[in-house]
């Protein structure tokens, strides 16, 4: 049978496995032939797994026997950073181009054990460093709305895959808005979870302190399936946070959502991203939902902040490629020039940039003038972002300054793309929650580009996000 | 808090950071650098008071419960799959003076 591809979402294509509309092997045929028709075009997969086929096989048999979760048999795509016994996992980067996982990261093990079908892995800015998944070695990513426009990024391949219905979910990491903003430009669904909330146990470390992994699909609620599958203590990770920490969620019928008024007025935030995100407020206020003006002054900060802490961490954490253990090596008589050479032509340039960057913050002389300062002020923010949330439920502002721009447009001046993160580094910050959701569309010509609003919530208050995040899809279907 | 740089201390960045670069790309980070440092100076200008000093972070130490240690040997295939180079079960480096 033909399966329609255009509407799909994995809360429907479950409930079509189980009851036999189609099997999971049909349903992993169709997507991956659509999935290498786009990549032509898309440069969304960096590889199809050819193994595929045999998982969903496995997911059926599950399936007939019962012992079936919500992800059982649905195709689900994994950013490249991410580690699987036997598979080349190259971040991005030349220097791991032939790079094989020798176990199964925490986070793809939980989708594997819930019957969920790996379809491949998904291209992505070198080590995770960018906004517009343009320094992949593989080759830029395209935006499936707009291919001569990027799809965000970090994880633009596990957006533009959602996107383009190359699988039904996808999994992403987020340092500094690396799901949430592709989510947006690319028009899905991105969950950046609570710090601690899914294990890093096999993901390439950028930032130890700001890294999450999360979840991609088309709507909130097959996101809130993925999540679910993902999430949960885990020993291997000494920063999972165990489920009695967690707290309960709560449930309210309507929330109340703090809008930092002044960061949304800044500078340099697209005039037409501010009027989607106004619009899309005030249809809250209109179903019930209270709207209150927030003050966060130090928020605008978190920007400065997270450029002296991201890549004096990345600068260390990035250490271990070194040409002995895996990938490029170069050559040498001498140790030391194996080092300088497999690292000099192994890395690109944004991630010289971000290690020589890392290593003179973290240097004697300047260590007290940036780093200590920028985790000072961190805190700062974090008590901010904190106290916040006694008093409303979420902070709502647009998800990145501005649609999805032109492919090139960004990448001479770094200061330009790392402003594209303005509104999600706060979350990665602080360690709260967020979620971008679809919330219309802006035009630049005649195109319509997607963008998004983000909603932050408390530490583990994932679920408040899930509520407002179907409150946004429930205006946006009315409007339609 | 302007950060200046010169070409040297880019060399020397590195140097430290164990990366090659070529006379080009010295020039090329040296702007990009400097650019970012300016940027991220504005941390100096947030007023910070003993309260909120540096602190270590949450990270805790992790131990694993005594009993099922690991086999010997039986993970080093695998690993040593990806090495480079490699002599029997050792990676293999070269002089290191």
């Amino acid at each position: 049978m033909t399966i329609d591809l255009t509407t799909i979402t994995i809360a429907g294509a479950r409930d079509a496995l189980r009851t036999k509309k189609y099997s999971s092997v049909e349903l992993t045929r169709a997507v991956l032939l659509r999935a290498k028709e786009k990549n032509a075009t898309l440069n969304v997969y960096a590889e199809f797994f050819d193994d595929a086929v045999v998982a969903a096989e496995n997911a059926d048999r599950m399936i007939a026997e019962g012992k079936d979760t919500d992800l059982t048999g649905i195709p689900v795509a994994i950013k490249d950073n991410m580690l699987m016994e036997g598979k080349i996992s190259a971040s991005g980067s030349k220097i791991l181009m032939n790079h094989r996982g020798v176990y199964d990261g925490t986070a793809v093990k939980k989708l594997k054990d819930a019957g969920a079908v790996i379809l491949g892995r998904t291209n992505m800015d070198e080590f995770a460093m960018g906004s517009s998944s343009e320094t992949c070695a593989y080759g830029p990513v395209k935006n499936p709305h707009d291919v001569t426009r990027v799809p965000g990024g970090s994880s633009g391949g596990s957006a533009a895959a959602v996107a383009s219905v190359g699988a039904l979910g996808a999994l992403g990491s987020d340092t500094g808005g690396s799901i949430r903003q592709p989510a947006a430009l690319c028009g899905v669904v991105g969950l950046k979870p609570t710090y601690g909330a899914v294990s890093r146990y096999g993901l390439m470390a950028l930032a130890s302190s700001l890294d999450q992994i999360g979840p991609f699909a088309k709507t909130v609620e097959d996101t809130e399936l993925l999540f679910r599958a993902i999430t949960g203590f885990d020993l291997l990770d000494s920063t999972s946070v165990p489920e009695s920490k967690r707290g309960k969620p709560t449930h309210k019928e309507k929330l109340t959502i703090g809008v930092p008024e002044s960061f949304i007025a800044m500078d340099g935030i697209d005039p037409d991203v501010r009027e989607n995100f106004r619009s899309i407020v005030a249809r809250l206020k209109d179903e019930g939902h209270h709207i209150l003006p927030v003050e966060l002054p130090t928020l605008p900060s978190a920007l400065a902040v997270y450029y002296v802490l991201m890549p004096a961490e990345a600068s260390a954490n990035l250490a271990r490629y070194d040409g002995i253990r895996y990938g490029l090596s170069k050559e040498a008589q001498r140790l030391i020039d194996v080092y300088t050479m497999s690292r000099g032509e192994g890395f690109g340039k944004e991630v010289r940039r971000r290690i020589l960057l890392g290593t003179y913050v973290l240097s004697a002389g300047y260590y007290d003038a940036y780093y200590n300062k920028a985790v000072a002020v961190r805190r700062l923010i974090t008590e901010e972002l904190l106290r916040a949330f006694k008093g409303v439920d979420v902070i709502a502002t647009p998800t990145s300054p501005s649609p999805a721009f032109a492919l090139g447009e960004k990448t001479a001046d770094p200061l330009k793309m790392y402003l594209e993160d303005i509104f999600t580094v706060p979350g990665n910050i602080a360690g709260v929650p967020g979620i971008s959701v679809p919330s219309g569309t802006v035009l630049r010509g005649n195109t319509a580009l997607p963008v998004g609003v983000q909603f932050m919530a408390a530490p583990f208050g994932e679920d408040t996000l899930f509520a407002v995040g179907r409150a946004v899809e429930r205006i946006r279907e009315f409007s339609r | 808090m302007k950060a200046m740089l010169r070409k040297e201390d880019i060399e020397h960045l590195g140097t430290l950071a164990r990366i090659g670069l070529s006379e080009q790309e010295k020039t090329e980070l040296l702007a990009g650098v400097e650019a970012v440092l300016g940027y991220v100076s504005n941390v100096s200008g947030v007023v910070t008071d003993a309260e909120s000093a540096p602190v270590a972070g949450s990270l805790r130490n992790v131990l694993r419960e005594d009993g099922e240690a690991y086999p010997g040997g039986a993970w080093s295939e695998a690993i040593l799959a990806n090495a480079p180079r490699r002599e029997d079960d050792f990676f293999k480096v070269g002089q290191i003076l």
